[in-house]
């Protein structure tokens, strides 16, 4: 393997300078690749950015899956791709031999037989989708420009991935559900097994009528009318198809997701038994239409887009009680009546609200299986994450979808829905979290920790990662590691992004990610705190030396070595804690420092040395303004010997001349 | 009435140079009243017992007493100037006085009638007197000064001593081991969480 080759997992080869346009996708540009273990064999290198955000959950679940009917992901991770600013994604795939059952975007498909659409490609997509729904993921990219034939003769074909961008990204509206329709997307989620159903059944009618259901058709036109006459018979004369594909037509386009054909059914189906096709034009529909931008609308869903598409008429006509009026009075089905009713009661009460919100909560009221529809936003449930991604990267849009999120407008929604949607277990716990982490500034909440929470594979989107492609907790300490040696790493040694991920990702500390986040402020504790944590993270995920961090870490200790007061300790320590900070040993670097015995040693050392200084302090003192006393004294003691002395002269002198004079 | 608050402070050291003053004058004048009582006692006797000694010797020769009061006049001189009321001057000039008062005293008892040896006009005699009168002094002048500079010598050596030791707790544990600065420092704020 040539020095400097891009490589994924060791093994393909990635050539940027030779483009395989036949497989991009609008936002993620192929390239050729190479197996080295199976020469001549193409394999394509799909380059993924974060934006739109791949889906990783997926392709972990599917990597090595050779089955027919899907495109096999060989392999993918984080390349240094030539000309990106910072590493991205790259997808190894086992491209389809035979190209494109369409180009993309064009609005024509070939007329298929009844025979080759059930044996060319609806079987391998049965197939590969048995697959995927065995391993609980969903494709949500079946359309035609994103099935290939899986030979050079075109007998067989095979899914295209639909791992690069979010769950339905690429999917026209045609070939989503109503629901999904009507989601931005990136904002479509990952849906349900119903949603790969529905947009096979959209593709076996473009096959046999060799028309793409929509094209050429305003799609907010073909919106309306599939809400109102059903997704069948808005695309199609239900007539004038073939008589042997009708039943399975009606059975995968139904609109009603509970009455539409699941795999098993559709199967059956396909062996020739008889399965009972779904009722056809369930929709709810209005005795007198309700007129609205020019148009006259016959449905609570329908009206409900049509007044989120133009938000400030809608409102008014909200506030005036024209739609509600409208609903009470032509509406056969009053549940939506009485939601409406509720939320215009409760912006009454509360004195207005703003008009968006106002429309976003109506619209949920009007039609709760629709997306959630805010500030024109319109995103699903399952689809916050990823629309969350691209909000965040657009000006103001991160703190638009904030708003949503304060709002508890994802609570609403789930709260809205009716009876017989999975609600999911704790579902309802973690939006309301959702809404408490956004409106809380601290470090590890905020937005961004709604946004890693949201999204479980996103990669940390801080910029001291250095754009490395950061998925785990594991890898941020080499990649903040690499940051610190090439000193990219400021006086901060994580931002908000990575506080977040840290918090989601491996429950760290709120106060330790704190001391992290503000080291100026930084006081011997937060240090120390700061320490253990990342040692903590060294430990827990076995990272390997971490030099660059240990030199930071020793900066970030010095106000700690200099609260020892022994100097000549001090010195020690510090020579200690370079030495074992150039190691990257974090924990060691955490045992050495934090040693209570030795700070206790130290601090009774200190006091003690205080207490003696203070007290020569003392004695100096006393010794100046006692020298005046003490100089007297000396004089008196010196007066009492001088007279001690001349009394012993004077016996010795006299003793001795007696002495002398009668000896 | 105003009522005075009792002050909180027990009797600390004095901090003010007044109070210092003060302070060392009380004590000073302890010490003094103390010794004062003492020595004027002790003085009263010696004073007593020379008195008796000079007129028992002076009853038997008026002359030897004229002598002895003249020969202890510096001693009186001394005993009026020292306004030390132990009179150490007065002690020392006297003890140094007698010593040479008493040889010529008990020489001119012992001198033979018919010698004409008189001490009163014996010039040795007085300049013996006057000499250890003045060695004396001397002893009183020199000897204070002499314990004044050892007490001086011992208080600079002492102070060299307290200083080294500072020095070295400096040396071993840094300038804070003499300020209350860095023991005492508060924690930094934690500041306010970023936005």
């Amino acid at each position: 393997m040539a020095k400097g080759a891009i490589v994924v997992e060791d093994r393909y080869v990635i050539h940027p300078d030779r483009p395989a346009p036949e497989h991009a996708t609008p936002q993620t540009p192929a390239v050729m690749a190479d197996d080295p273990m199976s020469p001549g064999e193409a394999r394509v290198a799909l380059i993924c950015d974060i934006e739109p955000l791949p889906r990783i959950e997926v392709m972990d679940k599917l990597r090595g899956l050779a089955r027919p009917g899907l495109t096999q992901i060989a392999a993918f991770g984080p390349v240094d791709f030539p000309g990106a600013n910072g590493q991205r994604l790259a997808v190894v795939v086992h491209p389809g031999q035979g190209g494109r059952l369409v180009a993309p975007g064009a609005a024509t498909v070939p007329v298929m037989s009844t025979e080759t659409i059930f044996e060319t490609v609806v079987r391998p997509i049965v197939i590969g989708l048995t697959e995927m729904f065995h391993r609980n993921q969903t494709h949500r990219g079946i359309r035609p420009d994103n099935i290939f034939f899986s030979d050079a003769s075109q007998t067989r074909v095979v899914l295209g991935q639909s791992v690069t961008a979010p769950a339905g990204y690429y999917q026209p509206p045609a070939f989503e559900t109503i629901e999904c329709a009507m989601a931005d997307p990136e904002g479509k989620g990952t849906g349900t097994r119903a949603e790969d159903m529905f947009s096979l059944g959209v593709v076996m009618l473009a096959l046999c009528t060799g028309k793409i259901p929509g094209a050429g058709v305003d799609p907010e036109e073909m919106l309306a009318r599939r809400i109102e006459k059903g997704s069948l018979d808005a695309y199609a004369d239900a007539q004038a198809l073939p008589r042997d594909l009708i039943d399975g037509l009606r059975g995968l386009l139904s609109d009603d997701s509970r009455e539409r054909w699941g795999l098993e059914n559709f199967k059956s189906w396909l062996e020739g038994n008889r399965v009972g096709a779904p009722r056809v034009g369930a929709t709810i529909r209005a005795h007198q239409g309700f007129d609205f931008g020019g148009k006259k609308w016959w449905t609570a869903a329908g009206t409900a887009m049509a007044l989120c598409r133009r938000p400030e008429q809608g409102a008014k006509a909200l506030r005036s009680g024209a739609v509600l009026d409208w609903m009470k009075r032509s509406l056969p089905d009053n549940i939506p009546v009485d939601a409406l009713s509720s939320v215009l009661a409760e912006f009454e009460v509360s004195g207005g609200g703003t008009d968006q919100m106002l429309l976003a909560k109506a619209s949920i009221a009007m039609d709760p299986q629709a997306p959630i529809r805010f500030s024109g936003m319109s995103v699903r449930l399952d689809g916050l994450g990823s629309a969350m991604v691209t909000a965040m990267r657009k000006p103001g849009g991160g703190a638009l979808f904030g708003d949503l999120l304060k709002a508890n407008l994802p609570s609403y929604w789930l709260n809205s829905q009716p009876k017989h949607v999975n609600r999911g277990i704790g579902v309802t716990a973690h939006l309301e979290k959702l809404g408490r982490w956004v409106s809380d500034g601290g470090p590890g909440a905020g937005m961004e920790r709604c946004l890693y929470d949201l999204n479980p594979n996103l990669p940390c989107l801080s910029p001291i990662t250095g754009g490395r492609w950061v998925s785990e907790p594991s890898e941020l300490l080499p990649a903040i590691d690499a940051a610190a040696s090439a000193g990219g790493l400021s006086r901060q040694p994580i931002d908000r992004h990575i506080a977040a991920f840290l918090a989601s990702r491996s429950h760290a500390d709120t106060t330790q990610l704190l001391g992290l986040m503000q080291p100026q402020g930084l006081d011997e504790h937060s240090a120390i705190g700061t320490l253990r944590l990342l040692a903590e993270l060294q430990s827990s995920f076995k990272a390997k030396s971490l030099p660059g961090l240990g030199n930071y870490c020793a900066e970030l200790l010095k106000p700690v070595i200099d609260t020892f007061h022994h100097r000549r300790r001090r010195g020690k320590l510090h020579e200690a804690v370079m030495a074992v900070a150039r190691s990257g040993n974090l924990p060691a670097l955490l045992k050495l420092i934090d040693d209570a015995d030795f700070k206790k040693i130290d601090r009774r050392g200190f006091e003690k040395a205080r207490e003696l200084f203070s007290k020569a302090e003392s004695d100096l003192s006393h010794l100046e303004r006692d020298a005046p006393r003490r100089k007297e004294e000396a004089r008196r003691k010196g007066r009492e010997s001088a007279a001690l002395i001349s009394s012993g002269l004077s016996v010795v002198t006299v003793a001795l001349l007696l002495f002398l004079k009668w000896l | 009435m105003a009522v005075i608050p009792p002050t909180t402070a027990g009797p600390a050291a004095p901090n003010t140079q007044a109070q210092i003053a003060a302070a060392n004058a009380k004590t000073a004048a302890a010490v003094a009243a103390q010794a004062r009582k003492g020595g004027k006692s002790g003085m009263i006797l010696i004073i007593g017992l020379g008195l008796f000694a000079m007129l028992a010797i002076g009853l038997g020769s008026p002359s030897l007493l004229v002598f002895m009061i003249i020969a202890l006049g510096p001693t009186i001189g001394a005993a009026l100037v020292d306004k030390d009321p132990e009179k150490h001057s007065a002690i020392a000039v006297g003890a140094m006085s007698l010593a040479a008062m008493i040889p010529l005293v008990l020489a001119q008892f012992t001198a033979k009638s018919g010698s004409g040896y008189h001490v009163l006009r014996d010039p040795f005699a007085w300049l013996s007197v006057y000499g250890a009168a003045g060695v004396g002094w001397g002893i009183h002048a020199a000897v204070p000064a002499v314990t004044v500079m050892l007490s001086d010598l011992r208080a600079e050596w002492r102070r060299k001593d307290l200083l080294k030791l500072q020095d070295d707790l400096v040396e071993e544990w840094g300038a804070e081991v003499s300020t209350k600065k860095k023991a005492e420092q508060p924690k930094a704020p934690a500041g306010p969480r970023a936005s």
